[in-house]
């Protein structure tokens, strides 16, 4: 397994930290609580020349270290780099962070598959139907209804994927006693429509298919674990990056806000909220660099136990970060209620804590 | 599952002797049901008629105003409550359309219930109906029947004989002086900047007042303000009529949750108030608003409750008819564990409402109890709402979400949570918060 030295390491935290600074930042104004979007394509230009957004181009500058990129199937700290970068840019802004994630998610897909891609815009549909799919049918996906049709051309009547005005498309499926990923690579006969959403906005659509599908490709159960693992790590690692940003507002502001005569950092009430706050960042962030990298089976069993406890922690955290804004923390000029939404939104999709407490208890009771 | 059981309640009952059968209950009614035959025969009367209005009215609406609360115009809405009744409930007729005899047990008891209704189908929309009590509020407690014959009279005749309302708003909370304001201890070194000077008839109001829900349609608005040059105990409530000279509505804040319902910057710029429109007493607009704060907490508990109620239905009712591998939702155990789960919640949180009402005057400590209860479970219920529908639970499109999103406001207004407790020990503290001190 290759590893990366941890000055590599730093300097992709440092490089995200920089792009969110001098362009990330200006994503998100007064005018536009949950981002403006026109800014998006030239954001997404720049991130992906300077190394940050994977892509499936081996010319692209982040086809090797960009958030999950080549290097990140089989080395650990490239796996820490993605989420390092990946909760950097959550604390400027969680719905770019998001969009990073699904195009690394996609662009590693492809990778692992050797197919080229220079797209920069995916749509990704993880599964047809109810996500995650039932433990069970995880490994057994026959168990699985099927509510699709391939004949000459691929048929789902409505679907949710993420992404963001998408140039091509990725579809996870199960068929008969394997998964596949179905590749489209343009979106030219896909309807879709975007679907408002309580955070994270304007990155999830209804889509649906009537198209001929470019690539048809068989996956091994490992593969699939692996992905599901990247993805839940991924939304952790958001998370997380949404809660240290909150913390650090909710900081700022009780050292600046006066009330019962006083800065309210000296209120007993609000330092309880704030060290609540604390400690269950800190968790969640222990939880989510220490993961360890088994066979892929263990990695799904961790990578569920994080996204459990780091985003319900986070959520938590930013709950009691808002409390210190009072009104203000409920207002949109503040950007503490987006931070809420956003990782609320985090802790429902890919597996909500109901469903991931059961993921939990089943691969246990497997073992 | 459960229908075709024969060990079920249902047909064990009929094995029962006839005495028997009559000790038993074998019904199988919504809690709902049980729990509004607990309530007087009148307030039943008025839970069944906010259910069926926030059904026929708030029900159609609130996807779209929430999505857009600014092309939203509130006064058929506000029309149509006021010939129902819910504007004028504050008070029992001549001064208002309350159930007299339910009254005098509580004064609290009728707006909760209607609350719950309203808030389960939409925050917003119930927030801007229910604001109006609280701007009223303070003219009720004033207890001062001048009072009551000058403005409450006829705001009960135009509404309820004529159909035109009034609405009115509370305004306390400053830029510099929000949670300082809603707690004793804090108040003594708030900073309040809204002053009245007095000038020969009447006070000159300087100042802004933010978050005022209802502030921008409000037609008259109680508002409180120090006499120039003293301190939080010469608070005074003041009626402030729209169109008063330098009185205007400056900004409308953008808010998470709750957006039907206007939060907007009062300024007061050399606004004369005439004598004849202070509420109660002149330096005795603390106690008013302690005491409104008071009254109001149940009714902020209750709204509380509908969002989470409403959360819980659309939950319900997603499990009723989605399918996960090929089963409806509903039928999965877990499923059902979670949403006993959130029953429980919302059970023991109307409860708590409603024996907070119980007294017929508002009782501080259990007025805080109930607020800091039910919106912290109101949050946490709407959170496991979201979570049994997947990924279904953040689209905007089933409510869900949008029940989280308004619940989340009922733990920071009338007091954050972190002021409700200090005024649960505050009430307490006296007592030595015990019951006996043997």
């Amino acid at each position: 397994m290759s590893t990366l030295p941890q000055a590599t390491t730093d300097e992709f935290e440092q490089l995200t930290a920089s792009f969110c600074k001098k362009s990330l930042l200006h994503f998100i104004d007064e005018h536009h609580p949950d981002g403006n979007f026109t800014l998006l394509p030239s954001l997404i230009d720049e991130a992906c020349a300077i190394g940050i957004i994977a892509k499936a181009n081996k010319s692209a500058p982040g086809y090797d270290y960009g958030v999950w990129g080549k290097q990140t199937i089989d080395s650990k700290d490239a796996i820490l780099s993605s989420l390092i970068m990946l909760a950097t840019l959550a604390k400027t802004c969680a719905s770019f962070a998001f969009l990073v994630h699904i195009q690394g998610i996609t662009a590693h897909i492809l990778i692992r598959n050797t197919i080229e891609n220079d797209y920069h815009y995916p749509l990704l549909i993880l599964y047809n139907g109810f996500f995650p799919p039932y433990y069970s049918s995880l490994y057994n996906p026959s168990q699985i209804p099927i509510n699709y049709t391939i004949e000459n051309d691929f048929f789902i009547h409505t679907s949710t994927g993420y992404g963001y005005n998408p140039q091509y498309a990725i579809v996870c499926i199960p068929q008969s006693s394997e998964w596949q990923y179905i590749y489209f690579n343009s979106t030219e006969t896909i309807l879709f429509q975007p679907i408002k959403t309580h955070g994270i906005r304007g990155l999830t659509y209804c889509a649906r298919f009537n198209s001929k599908i470019t690539h048809s490709i068989s996956s091994n159960i490992k593969t699939i674990e692996l992905l599901l693992a990247y993805f839940w790590l991924g939304l952790a690692a958001i998370a997380t990056g949404i809660a240290q940003s909150a913390y650090q507002k909710a900081l700022e502001y009780a050292g600046e806000r006066y009330q019962r005569g006083t800065l309210i950092k000296n209120i007993e009430s609000v330092q309880m909220l704030l060290g609540n706050a604390k400690a269950n960042i800190e968790v969640s962030k222990r939880a989510l660099f220490t993961f360890e990298l088994g066979d892929s089976s263990s990695l799904l069993k961790h990578a569920a136990q994080i996204k459990l406890t780091a985003t319900t922690l986070c959520s938590q955290a930013i709950t009691d970060c808002l409390q210190v804004f009072g009104g203000y923390g409920y207002m949109e000029d503040f950007g503490i209620e987006k931070k809420f939404r956003d990782c609320n939104t985090l802790l429902t999709i890919g597996g909500s804590p109901f469903f991931m407490k059961q993921y939990i208890a089943q691969m246990e009771m497997e073992e | 599952m459960y229908t075709d059981n024969y060990l079920s309640l249902r047909y064990s009952k009929e094995s029962l002797p006839l005495l028997g059968k009559l000790l038993v209950d074998g019904k199988y009614q919504s809690l709902w049901d049980y729990d509004t035959i607990l309530l007087p025969r009148k307030v039943q009367k008025w839970r069944k008629k906010a259910k069926t209005f926030s059904r026929l009215y708030l029900r159609p609406l609130a996807p779209a105003v929430d999505n857009n609360p600014y092309d939203f115009n509130p006064q058929p809405l506000i029309k149509e409550a006021t010939r129902w009744g819910f504007q004028t409930i504050i008070m029992p007729f001549p001064f208002g359309s309350a159930a007299l005899l339910p009254y005098l047990h509580s004064t609290t008891l009728q707006i909760a219930v209607i609350a719950e209704e309203f808030a389960t189908e939409c925050g917003g929309l119930a927030l801007l109906l229910l604001a109006h009590h609280l701007g009223v509020a303070p003219l009720l407690l004033s207890g001062h029947i001048p009072t009551w014959i000058k403005f409450l009279l006829p705001m009960y005749i135009k509404g309820a004989w004529f159909g035109k309302p009034t609405t009115m708003a509370f305004a306390i909370t400053e830029p510099e002086a929000g949670s300082d304001v809603e707690d004793s201890i804090g108040a003594k070194d708030a900073h309040i900047q809204v002053t009245a000077t007095q000038v020969k008839g009447g006070y000159i109001l300087n100042g802004t007042k933010v978050f005022i829900s209802d502030g921008a349609i409000a037609d008259q608005v109680t508002v409180f303000a120090k006499i120039k040059g003293e301190g939080v105990d010469s608070w005074t409530c003041f009626l402030v009529k729209k169109g008063m000279k330098g009185f205007s509505v400056g900004r409308h804040e953008k808010k998470m949750g709750q957006r039907a319902a206007d939060a907007s910057e009062l300024i007061f710029d050399n606004v004369f108030v005439p004598n004849r429109n202070i509420v109660g007493k002149l330096r005795g607009g603390w106690a008013l608003n302690q005491n409104v704060l008071n009254y109001s907490r149940p009714v902020v508990a209750a709204m509380a409750l509908g969002h989470a109620r409403g959360a819980f239905e659309r939950a319900l009712h997603f499990c009723n008819y989605n399918f996960y591998m090929g089963k409806k939702l509903i039928d999965y155990k877990e499923i059902q564990f979670e949403l006993a789960d959130m029953l429980i919640k919302l059970e023991s949180v109307r409860m708590t409402i409603w024996r907070s009402c119980a007294h017929f005057r508002a009782c501080q400590s259990l007025s805080s109890i109930a607020k800091v209860y039910a919106s912290d479970m109101a949050v946490e219920i709407c959170k496991q709402a979201m979570a049994i529908m997947g990924d279904s639970g953040i689209h905007h499109d089933y409510g869900v979400e949008k029940a989280l999103r308004d619940a989340r406001l009922t733990q920071i207004y009338e007091g954050t949570n972190q002021i409700n407790r200090y005024a649960i020990i505050e009430h307490q503290y006296t007592t030595d918060l015990t019951i006996d001190n043997v």
